[in-house]
C-alpha cells in the first residue's frame, strides 16, 4: 500500500496564498483524517493529492513516485465525494462498473473480471441486492455505499474520502463511520478522510491532521490530540465540550511558580513546573477539561471567583459556564443545581491534568530536553 | 399562564398536502419552547402560522387569550429570526444592528445603549466600526443575531437561526441565545432539527413528525420516557439501539427474550407485559448506548457479544459490538473500555429500557420511576 507525501507544497488562489511550504506524510495503511473548520484548506489539500488541483511549488508523491504531472486517473487512488457524484440515470451496477469501463482503461478488465469485481464490491458494501436499481431510487445511505464501492472497485492503493458521512442522519452516520473503519481494516488502502466534525475524526482515524488557515496545527493519534493538544486552537476545537481556556499569569513565590487565575494564586503542580520555566514571559493560558473545574468548598483557600455566564442541558447532566476573569470555564453540574445567571461562585481548578500554553504564541509549554 | 395556545390547528396547502394535523400545544409565559423534528415534519408551517405568514386552515391560535387567526403579521408583536440573513454591506456593524430600532424611531441614546449591550453579550463590541465584508462567517452570524435580538417583541420566533453555522460556532452561539433568554424571559418558539441544540437551549421540547405532535416534555422526559419509537430514535446524544425481542415466561413472571438470552425486567415493566408471554407478538427493544454496561462474558442475564471496534471520543468511547441480534453500540468511559476482539456481555440499566410494540408505542414509557 501507498505512502502519501507532500513536500514543501505551495498553493495560491488569485491573490490568496493558502499553503506555503506545507509538508505532510501519511504512512502506508494509515487511516488519516484531515480535520478543521471551513476555509482551513483541507479540501484543497485532498484535491492536490487527487490531482484535481496542481501545486504552485513543491512535490506530491504517492508510493514514492512523484505524481505532480500525473492526471487523477493515473494516480491509483479511489475518490468518494460528499455529494456522491453518482450518475443518476445509470443503475447501481453501471455506476460501480464505470471506473473499470472508462475509455481510458479500455480492455484493461475482461468482462468476467468486471463481473467478479462488481459482485465482490457490492457484497462487501451490502448493496448486492440493489444492483439493478437506479440511483434515484436509493436512500442517502445506500447512495453513499455505491459511491464508496465505486471508489474501491479498482482496489486502489490510496482512498480519498471527502466528508463521506456528513450528509447522513445521526443513525446512519454512526453506522457508516463504523463501516468505513471496518472496510479500511479489510482492504488496508492508505486512506485520507476529510471532515470538520471532531467527533467523527476521533472515532475513525489512526492519525488526525488538524488544520487551520492553510497550516497544519498538529498531527497525532486521537488519544494524543485529545489529551495533549499542541496549541490553543486544538485545545479549543477537540472534545465535546472542548477544553476551557483561562488566561493566567505565572508568578514566582519562594522559588516555585504559582499560577494567578483571576487574581488568585494557586499552586502549580510539580508536573508543570519545568514546562512553566520555559515560558518566555508570564502570560499563559491554562486549559482544563470538565473534570478540572469544581465548586470550591465554603471557606476553601485558593478559591477562584467566577460568575454564572450561561448553562445548558447536555444529555442527562447540565453544563454551566462560569466567567473567570476574561475566560470561560465549563463545569458539569447536576441537572437540578439551583443556580442563576450572574450568581457569584467560588471555584476550584484542578491542574493535575491541565495543559499550559504560552499566551502570545498560543503554543503548549513543555519542559526542555535534559532540563 | 399560557402565552400562546394552538387549539386543533391544521394546515392543508391548496394542493391538498396536509402540513400540520390537529395540533394542540401551549407555550407558557416566559418559556423557550423548541419544536423539534426532521425536515417536512410541519415545524416550519407551525411557526409560520403563529407568525401570521401562513393562513390557518382550521382551528385557532391564541396569544394572551386573544384569538390571532385574523390579526395581520405586523400587528402580532412577534420578531422572527431566520436562518439566513443579509447584512447591509455599506453599513458598519453598529448600524446594521441598530437598523430595526432606527426604523422604529427609537431615541438615539437608547439605540446606542442597546447596541452596546447586545454587542457585549455576543462578543462583537470590537467589531462595531467594521463593515460586513471584513468579518468571518461566524462574526457575520453574530451581527445578524444581534440585529434580530435587539428588538423587544412580545414573542421571539426563531427558525433554525444557527442552521448554517459550523458545529463549534453553533455550540458557542446556542449558549448565548439561552443566556439572553434567561436574562429577558421573552416567550420564545424555536425551531430546530438538531436534538442537541433543542436539549441545550429549551425549557421544553415539542417533537413533531409527519405533521403531528408526538410528545411534549423536558429533554429528560423525552430521553427517559419516550412515548413512541420515533421520539426514542430522534432524541438522544447517540442513536438508540433497537433489537428484536419477544416476551416469554420466566420462573412464573414475564421476561424479555433477545436472541437466546432471557433478560429480566423490573416489576413495573413486568406488569405491562402481562398477557403477552407466548402470544407471538414481536417487539423492538430500545437500549440507549449510554445506558449499557459492558460486563464479563459469563455474567448472568447479559447479552453476549464480541467487540468489533472501539471509537475514541475523548473521555468516553463508543464500543461497537457484534451480537446474534445485530450490531449494538455502547458508550462507556475510555478508562477501562474493552479492546477490539474481546468477548464480553452487555447489560442494560433495566429501568431505562424501552419496548416498542407493533404500532411503535413504548410499553415501558412511564415505568422508570414506578418500580415496585
Amino acid at each position: 500500500m501507498a505512502e502519501i507525501r507532500l513536500d514543501g507544497v505551495d498553493k495560491a488562489f488569485a491573490q490568496f496564498q493558502l499553503f506555503k511550504d506545507l509538508s505532510l506524510q501519511v504512512e502506508p495503511h494509515t487511516y488519516a483524517c484531515l480535520l478543521g473548520p471551513s476555509g482551513c484548506g483541507k479540501t484543497t489539500l485532498m484535491r492536490l493529492i487527487a490531482g484535481l488541483e496542481r501545486p504552485d511549488g513543491g512535490d506530491i508523491a504517492i508510493a514514492g513516485k512523484r505524481v505532480n504531472a500525473l492526471p487523477p486517473h493515473a494516480r491509483d487512488i479511489g475518490l468518494a465525494f460528499q455529494n456522491y457524484a453518482l450518475y443518476p440515470h445509470l443503475s447501481v451496477r453501471q455506476n460501480l462498473e464505470f471506473p473499470l469501463r472508462a475509455p481510458i482503461r479500455r480492455k484493461q478488465y475482461s468482462p468476467a473480471e468486471i463481473d467478479r469485481r462488481v459482485m465482490a464490491t457490492a457484497r462487501r458494501l451490502k448493496i448486492d441486492g440493489l444492483l439493478h436499481r437506479s440511483i434515484n431510487q436509493l436512500s442517502g445511505g445506500q447512495q453513499q455505499r455505491v459511491a464508496l464501492g465505486r471508489a474501491i472497485i479498482r482496489s486502489p492503493r490510496a482512498l480519498l474520502l471527502d466528508e463521506p458521512v456528513t450528509h447522513l442522519d445521526a443513525q446512519l452516520r454512526h453506522e457508516m463511520r463504523a463501516e468505513l473503519k471496518l472496510l479500511h481494516r479489510d482492504i488496508g488502502a492508505t486512506t485520507v478522510h476529510i471532515t470538520h466534525d471532531q467527533q467523527e475524526a476521533l472515532a475513525v482515524a489512526d492519525v488526525i491532521v488538524v488544520m487551520r488557515a492553510g497550516r497544519i496545527e498538529q498531527i497525532g493519534s486521537p488519544i494524543d490530540i485529545y489529551g495533549n493538544p499542541e496549541t490553543v486552537f486544538v485545545a479549543g476545537f477537540i472534545g465535546d465540550p472542548p477544553m476551557s481556556l483561562l488566561p493566567a499569569r505565572l508568578v514566582e513565590e519562594a522559588s516555585t511558580l504559582r499560577l494567578d487565575i483571576a487574581g488568585v494564586r494557586v499552586p502549580l503542580p510539580a508536573r508543570l513546573q519545568a514546562a512553566a520555566r520555559t515560558a518566555p514571559d508570564p502570560d499563559v493560558i491554562v486549559g482544563v477539561r470538565l473534570n478540572g473545574v469544581a465548586l470550591a468548598e465554603p471557606g476553601a483557600a485558593d478559591a477562584i471567583p467566577g460568575t454564572v455566564h450561561a448553562r445548558e442541558l447536555v444529555g442527562r447532566t447540565a453544563q454551566v459556564m462560569f466567567r473567570v476573569g476574561t475566560g470561560l470555564a465549563r463545569y458539569r453540574a447536576e441537572h437540578s443545581l439551583a443556580i442563576k445567571l450572574g450568581d457569584r461562585v467560588r471555584l476550584r481548578v484542578n491542574l493535575d491534568e491541565a495543559r499550559l500554553f504560552h499566551r502570545a504564541t498560543e503554543r503548549t509549554l513543555r519542559p526542555r530536553e535534559n532540563a | 399562564m399560557s402565552a400562546i395556545a394552538f387549539r386543533s390547528v391544521s394546515k392543508t396547502y391548496p394542493d391538498g398536502t396536509p402540513a400540520v394535523r390537529d395540533l394542540d400545544l401551549t407555550v407558557t409565559e416566559g418559556e423557550l419552547l423548541c419544536i423539534l423534528g426532521p425536515s417536512g415534519c410541519g415545524k416550519s408551517s407551525t411557526l409560520r402560522m403563529l407568525a401570521g405568514l401562513e393562513e390557518i386552515s382550521t382551528g385557532e391560535i391564541t396569544v394572551d387569550g386573544r384569538r390571532v387567526n385574523d390579526v395581520p403579521a405586523r400587528l402580532r408583536e412577534m420578531a422572527m429570526v431566520f436562518e439566513n440573513y443579509a447584512l447591509y454591506p455599506h453599513l458598519d456593524v453598529l448600524h446594521n444592528i441598530a437598523m430595526p430600532l432606527v426604523a422604529r424611531h427609537v431615541a438615539r441614546s437608547e439605540i446606542e445603549r442597546r447596541v452596546r449591550q447586545i454587542a457585549d453579550t455576543l462578543h462583537i463590541t470590537e467589531l462595531l466600526a467594521q463593515r460586513p465584508r471584513t468579518l468571518s462567517g461566524g462574526q457575520r452570524q453574530r451581527v445578524a443575531l444581534g440585529r434580530a435580538l435587539i428588538r423587544r417583541p412580545r414573542v421571539f420566533l426563531m427558525d433554525e437561526p444557527l442552521g448554517h453555522l459550523e458545529a463549534y460556532l453553533r455550540v458557542e452561539l446556542r449558549s448565548e441565545i439561552r443566556r439572553l433568554h434567561e436574562e429577558r424571559e421573552t416567550t420564545t418558539v424555536y425551531i430546530t432539527h438538531d436534538q442537541q441544540e433543542a436539549s441545550a437551549i429549551s425549557d421544553r421540547i415539542a417533537v413533531m413528525s409527519g405533521g403531528r405532535l408526538q410528545q411534549v416534555g423536558t429533554f429528560l422526559d423525552l430521553l427517559d420516557r419516550p412515548i413512541n419509537r420515533f421520539v426514542a430514535s430522534f432524541v438522544g446524544e447517540w442513536p438508540i439501539n433497537l433489537l428484536p425481542a419477544d416476551v416469554v415466561e420466566d420462573a412464573g413472571a414475564p421476561a424479555l427474550r433477545v436472541g437466546e438470552q432471557v433478560l429480566p425486567v423490573t416489576t413495573a415493566q413486568a406488569r405491562r407485559l402481562a398477557g403477552y408471554a407466548g402470544a407471538g407478538a414481536t417487539f423492538a427493544l430500545g437500549w440507549r448506548p449510554e445506558d449499557l454496561g459492558i460486563v464479563d462474558a459469563v455474567t448472568p442475564h447479559g447479552l453476549p457479544g464480541r467487540v468489533l471496534l472501539v471509537e475514541p471520543q475523548g473521555a468516553t468511547c463508543v464500543v461497537v459490538i457484534d451480537t446474534v441480534v445485530g450490531r449494538i453500540n455502547a458508550v462507556v468511559d475510555s478508562a477501562g473500555a474493552p479492546a477490539a476482539g474481546a468477548a464480553i456481555a452487555i447489560r442494560p440499566d433495566q429501568p431505562r429500557v424501552h419496548l416498542f410494540g407493533s404500532e411503535g408505542i413504548n410499553l415501558f414509557a412511564d415505568t422508570e420511576h414506578a418500580d415496585g
